[in-house]
């Protein structure tokens, strides 16, 4: 009588103890037909809480990206507005002014007009807006 | 193949499905949705911890006068990290001496920061480099975009972040925001701040008090600019002042440059406080603008001499001539009709020897003695010489404060810089408030017509033509240890107008002039120069019109 090779007869050993309950239990096959559908039931559940803790950690990491950019766009705003601030300031102005050939007046004559009411200067007014 | 072989092979199969599932899942996850690359990185401010933008701070026009920006520091990770290629390939970028960065990452363990300050395209310049345990952080930095303008009314902040000074320090906790913690993972920006600052009568202010500090051989000076109906600073300008941007270069300077003298420095007033001195006589009705006295040189009070600026006698003179010449004599003489009493009261309700309130870091409150509060160092001839605005001080807002009410019909308001909070949706105007009314106001406008009429008497270089304007020039000596300090003086002119409804309060204050001692001369022509622009800046109407005046 040929000699079984070693790992066929470990995986005979394996085959027969994971088949021992089922040949003993000699189950009807309604039963086994309930069984499998709980088998079923129970991997769909198991895919199903797979792929929603899947989608929960992808949208985490989508936010955890949208942050970024939020970050990455404030930096970016923030540094275009003091860009722009500096382009406007005081300074930058009559440099570019001078530039451009004006020159501070000299003499300055006021007209008065008389229809004017005289009231509170425009921008002495309440802002009203924020910037 | 038996049942039961194929019903455990369903089973592996069934199995492996899963965890391929799972092991797609995962590399789906970390590698394909990773961390993404090409950007310096933005830990600490897209993650879970880090600090927030500081609040924006904007002039009354919406210019921005300080803000944050980007910037990047270096990290090392002294356990992952590589030394050798670390020094070899970060020095030519970082332009930092090789001895230094060996010193700053030659550590045992943790994280070292190289360096901070670095710019966008530099942080990326260094994350290029792929060297292991080197990356890059980026966080908020303070800037202001205006440079030196309005340096002492906004302040700087540090690195921490931790604003010291003017709006910076005094709003310093709202400014800052809510960081990031491991519980909260969003940032909560700092709240915004507008200010009532005037850019451009900010600028037009320090131009003229640089030339004025030329013009007059002067040290140092300020110019203030306020609205005397609510309190508005529209202008607050010192000199010599500094740029917040580079504070740190002076923070080992001892010249105390941060420190705006317009709040937080005390002076004796001089001359411009017999403004109050006549209020409360007025007020009281001791006298009347047509009462009279007998001028002399002198005047003896407490057993001293009190003499006249020019120590001459000007005989019988009234009150618009005792302010057009600025007679200390008339000054004592009616401090001392009043009676300390009446007088200190009156000083007391002008806020004299008390902060005004004001929201900038770092107000002095002045200094007034009085018999009541100070029995041992008052004495009888601090009531004369109070009269002229020596023997006490007072800070430079508080003077225009106190002055500010007799502009305003009697009644002084508290003055401010921050005229609107905004935080998120929720936005906080100023309220004016209402400190008190120290004189009625009928004594406020024949106050004013006094001094007007001082002002067409003897201080035609303040003049605006077209508008009326309410004023008194200023010397005051400087005092130090055992006397005052001979020749020097702070010339100051303060006026309002137009004088039928004034809008403006202006004081100019300039510390030791070379050109003259006198604020006629030296402090009045600032004053015109500023008046005169910022009536046209703000569209103010001119009292009368005519067609002398636009000559």
């Amino acid at each position: 009588m040929a000699r079984q090779p070693r790992s066929q007869t470990k995986n005979n050993r394996f085959t027969d103890w994971a088949n021992q309950g089922l040949k003993m239990a000699h189950w009807p096959v309604s039963r086994v037909a309930r069984l499998g559908l709980l088998i079923g039931i129970g991997v769909a559940i198991a895919a199903l809480y797979l792929l929603q803790s899947s989608e929960i950690v992808t949208a985490s990491r989508h936010v955890q990206s949208l942050r970024g950019d939020l970050a990455q766009l404030r930096h970016t705003n923030a540094d275009l507005a003091v860009a722009i601030s500096k382009a406007g300031s005081v300074d930058q102005l009559k440099q570019r002014a001078q530039a451009m050939g004006f020159e501070p007046a000299q003499a300055v004559v006021y007209l008065p007009v008389h229809t004017l009411p005289v009231d509170d200067a425009p921008s002495l007014k309440p802002i009203l807006e924020t910037p | 193949m038996t049942p039961s072989r194929q019903r455990l092979a369903f089973l592996v199969i069934v199995l492996a499905l899963l965890a391929t599932l799972a092991v797609v899942q995962l590399v789906r996850l970390q590698i394909v949705q990773g961390t993404p690359s090409g950007s310096p990185s933005l830990v600490g401010l897209a993650g879970q911890a880090g600090p927030s933008m500081r609040g924006r701070i904007w002039d009354r026009s919406g210019q921005l006068l300080a803000t944050d920006d980007t910037r990047y520091e270096v990290l090392f990770d002294r356990v992952n990290g590589d030394f050798t290629g670390t020094v070899r390939e970060v020095i030519p970028i970082l332009d930092m001496p090789p001895d230094k960065l060996r010193e700053t990452i030659n550590v045992t363990y943790g994280q070292v920061v190289i360096t901070r300050g670095l710019s966008p395209d530099m942080a990326l310049r260094v994350e290029a480099l792929k060297i292991h345990g080197v990356t890059t952080q980026a966080y908020w930095h303070r800037v202001y975009p205006e440079g030196q303008l309005a340096a002492h009314v906004l302040g700087f902040v540090n690195a921490e972040p931790k604003g010291f000074y003017g709006v910076e320090g005094h709003y310093n906790a709202q400014l800052n925001g809510q960081d990031a913690q491991p519980a909260v993972s969003t940032t909560k920006p700092g709240t915004d701040l507008i200010l009532t600052i005037d850019r451009t009568a900010q600028a037009i202010a320090e131009e003229e008090l640089a030339r004025g500090l030329k013009d007059t051989g002067a040290k140092s000076g300020s110019i203030i600019v306020m609205n005397p109906r609510n309190g508005e600073l529209l202008a607050m300008a010192s000199a010599p002042s500094y740029d917040p941007n580079a504070y740190a270069d002076l923070v080992n300077d001892k010249s105390d440059q941060f420190v705006d003298p317009a709040v937080s420095s005390n002076y004796e007033p001089g001359s411009v406080f017999k403004i109050i001195t006549l209020a409360a006589a007025l007020d009281l009705g001791t006298v009347t603008p047509e009462t009279t006295y007998l001028d002399t040189p002198y005047i003896e009070v407490g057993g001293r001499l009190l003499w006249n600026w020019d120590r001459q006698g000007h005989g019988v003179v009234n009150m618009i001539e005792m302010m057009a010449k600025s007679l200390n004599v008339g000054a004592a003489t009616l401090s001392t009709r009043m009676g300390q009493q009446n007088f200190y009261r009156y000083l007391r309700a002008f806020g004299v020897g008390r902060p005004t309130g004001i929201d900038l870091q770092g107000e002095a409150a002045g200094l007034l003695r009085t018999r009541d509060t100070d029995p041992a160092n008052w004495s009888e001839a601090d009531l004369g010489t109070n009269a002229f605005g020596q023997g006490l001080a007072m800070t430079p807002i508080q003077l225009v404060t106190a002055v500010a009410a007799v502009a305003n019909d009697g009644l002084m308001v508290q003055p401010h810089v921050v005229k609107q909070i905004i935080d998120g949706d929720k936005v906080t105007t100023a309220q004016v408030v209402k400190v008190g009314r120290p004189i009625t106001e009928q004594t406020a406008h024949t106050l004013t017509n006094v001094l007007e009429q001082a002002v067409e008497q003897e201080v035609k270089f303040a003049e605006v033509p077209g508008y009326r304007i309410a004023g008194k020039t200023g010397t005051a000596q400087i005092p130090i240890t055992g006397g005052y300090d001979d020749p020097w003086t702070i010339a100051s002119f303060i006026g309002y107008g137009p004088a039928s409804n004034p809008q403006l309060i202006i004081l100019v204050k300039l510390d030791r002039p070379t050109l003259s001692p006198y604020g006629s001369v030296t402090a009045a022509p600032v004053f015109q120069r500023v008046a005169t622009r910022l009536f046209a800046l703000f569209g103010i109407q001119p009292d009368a019109p005519t067609v002398a005046s636009l000559r």
